[in-house]
């Protein structure tokens, strides 16, 4: 599927102090067939540090207000679903 | 006959041209747009973190009109000479930006502070809050039936 692609690329690597920062990043492209629209999506993912003694960490980026808003919603959404099946079988 | 091959090798040009500015736009909403430059403060570096979301689209179009009846006949009337050609295009886009993390390097280690925006959180609770209210009230009115 060509009108859609998902690709992981690494950003330009920081060094501080002795060890080497690489933030990668996710994009999503979006190519609606049959029409002239676009639609990217870029999102930080993780950054890998590596140390001058060869080790290396991988930290992930998470996106606490993006899950939290998630997390309300669904909340939200299934609370009124519970409530509706709890009103109807009383 | 020139114009017709003109509007045949100009459009798909054109289009190509807009299609290549569009594609070389949304290039931008990469990896250079998610991490910002670091910033250094003494002995810490700091690499603020984004999410980008970007969408354009554009539209073209051509037409021509017909020769009219009086023009083929050779007739001098007012509707002679009423042929000819247009062509429009238009486009628009939108992008969006939100931090999402902060990563600070500092002699000690490295570590991912996350970016919350308490307003967005507060108005994602109040509409949960409302779609929830407004459910009781309505199934308080009767207005939801029990079957």
């Amino acid at each position: 599927m060509d009108w859609i692609t998902l690709e992981t690329k690494a950003g330009k690597s920081v060094t501080a102090g002795n060890q080497t920062l690489t933030p990668l990043a996710q994009s999503l492209h979006i190519k609606l067939p049959g029409t002239r629209g676009w639609l990217a999506w870029s999102r930080p993912v993780s950054v890998v540090v590596q140390s001058t003694n060869d080790q290396e960490r991988v930290l992930p980026i998470q996106d606490v207000t993006f899950a939290t808003i998630c997390l309300i919603l669904g909340a939200g959404l299934l609370g009124g679903l519970l409530t509706l099946l709890f009103w109807r079988h009383r | 006959m020139i114009n017709e091959e003109l509007t045949q090798t100009n459009q798909p040009q054109e289009i190509e041209i807009v299609q290549e500015t569009m594609e070389a736009l949304l290039a931008v909403a990469d990896v250079s747009a998610v991490y910002g430059e670091p910033i250094e403060h003494g002995d810490t570096i700091i690499i603020p973190a984004a999410e980008v979301l970007c969408g354009m689209g554009f539209g073209l179009g051509y037409g021509e009109g017909s020769e009219s009846v009086a023009d083929r006949e050779g007739k001098d009337t007012p509707r002679a000479g009423n042929s000819g050609r247009g062509g429009g295009g238009g486009g628009g886009g939108r992008s969006f930006s939100r931090p999402v993390a902060v990563i600070v390097a500092e002699p000690d280690g490295v570590r991912v502070e996350p970016v919350v925006d308490v307003t967005k959180i507060a108005l994602a609770a109040l509409t949960a809050a409302g779609f929830m209210l407004g459910m009781i009230a309505r199934m308080s009115r009767g207005e939801i039936s029990k079957h």
